[in-house]
């Protein structure tokens, strides 16, 4: 029922000239039929009423306000320019301020993140907190939970001298198992993720992956591929 | 609209035709701006409860002529209950007071 009228309403709207045609005509003609004419009333805004009642009204008055404001803004296109470059302006630093917090708050970090738990070691004391994994401990817990976790990963936070061409500058870093960037799903910009080999403690190769800040900041003082560094990280 | 549809029930007819009816069926006592007629008619083809076409009439003038259609039927039986519930309603009232 509603989708039928709005049917007939868009037909109307698409032959309208004639239609309103057809109505003039027919009304004119009632209005020559009356022995007293006036007791038609008052026929253009009857005929108004009538085509009103197919509810395109709105879209004359929207085609006539932007043309009358067209036409205003060409006759003072100071005011124009200013309004313009007003505008501009807002609509641009809302775009600027709602990407930042759409990016640094609104998206998650990572899409699949309700996926995603800690997994951290207690103390057995009475009022012991979370404790550190050891790394074989981490081993175990990865085999004995393959049913539970599609897989696990370990980190540990130390710090690690870098040099930017300053001097030595202490800098905080993660060191991490393998699997670390699979899991998280973090394509890497240049290079690759640390393999099994490299994961084994005692391994001794000594490999980094740098943030792109960081990597940035290097590749303005020196070329981006060739990095220098200081133990316990080296890069080669 | 209601009026306009009980007389299109009988037979089709131009908008002349339907202020003419609806004035002896008053009996004379609805006097109305006649052209009013016509928002009423556009609403009533909005809603699809008539159609319109154009005919000969017997005199040779070309008229355009409204129908009721089944959908229209339906909406006046429903109005006329409506209508009539209201009326009986505000007769009780009446009479206990």
């Amino acid at each position: 029922m509603i989708i039928g009228e709005w049917i007939r309403r868009l037909g109307y709207l698409l032959r309208r000239r004639a239609r309103e045609d057809e109505l003039r005509r027919e009304m004119e003609a009632h209005r020559a039929l009356l022995e007293e004419p006036r007791a038609f009333g008052n026929t253009l805004r009857l005929r108004d009423e009538a085509q009103d009642a197919w509810g395109w009204t709105w879209l004359d008055d929207l085609v006539q306000d932007t043309r009358v404001a067209l036409r205003m803004l060409r006759r003072s296109p100071g005011f124009a320019l200013t309004a313009i470059v007003t505008l501009a302006l807002g609509i641009g630093v809302n775009i600027g301020m709602f990407s930042l917090v759409n990016g640094l708050l609104l998206r998650p970090l990572y899409e699949r993140a309700d996926e995603v738990v800690g997994v951290y070691g207690r103390s057995t004391a009475p009022d012991g907190g979370s404790r550190g994994t050891s790394y074989p401990n981490y081993l175990d817990l990865r085999e004995g939970t393959t049913d539970i976790f599609a897989d696990l990963a370990a980190y540990s936070t130390i710090f690690v001298g870098l040099d930017a061409g300053e001097g030595p500058r202490r800098t905080m870093a993660s060191e991490v198992t393998a699997s670390y960037f699979q899991i998280f799903g973090v394509p890497l910009a240049l290079g690759r993720p640390f393999t099994a080999e490299e994961e084994r403690p005692g391994a001794d190769i000594p490999v980094a992956i740098v943030s792109h800040s960081l990597w940035l900041r290097w590749s303005s003082a020196r070329s981006p591929s060739r990095f220098s560094c200081s133990p316990p990280v080296d890069c080669s | 609209m209601m009026l306009v549809l009980r007389v299109l029930t009988t037979q089709p007819l131009h908008g002349y035709a339907i202020a003419q009816r609806i004035h002896q069926l008053s009996a004379e006592e609805l006097r109305v701006e006649e052209g009013s007629l016509y928002p009423a008619l556009q609403k009533l083809l909005v809603k699809g409860w008539v159609k319109a076409a154009w005919r000969e009439s017997d005199s040779g003038r070309q008229v355009r002529e409204y129908r009721v259609t089944a959908s229209g039927r339906r909406q006046l039986k429903a109005e006329m209950a409506e209508y009539r519930r209201t009326a009986s309603a505000i007769g009780l009232l009446l009479d206990e007071a």
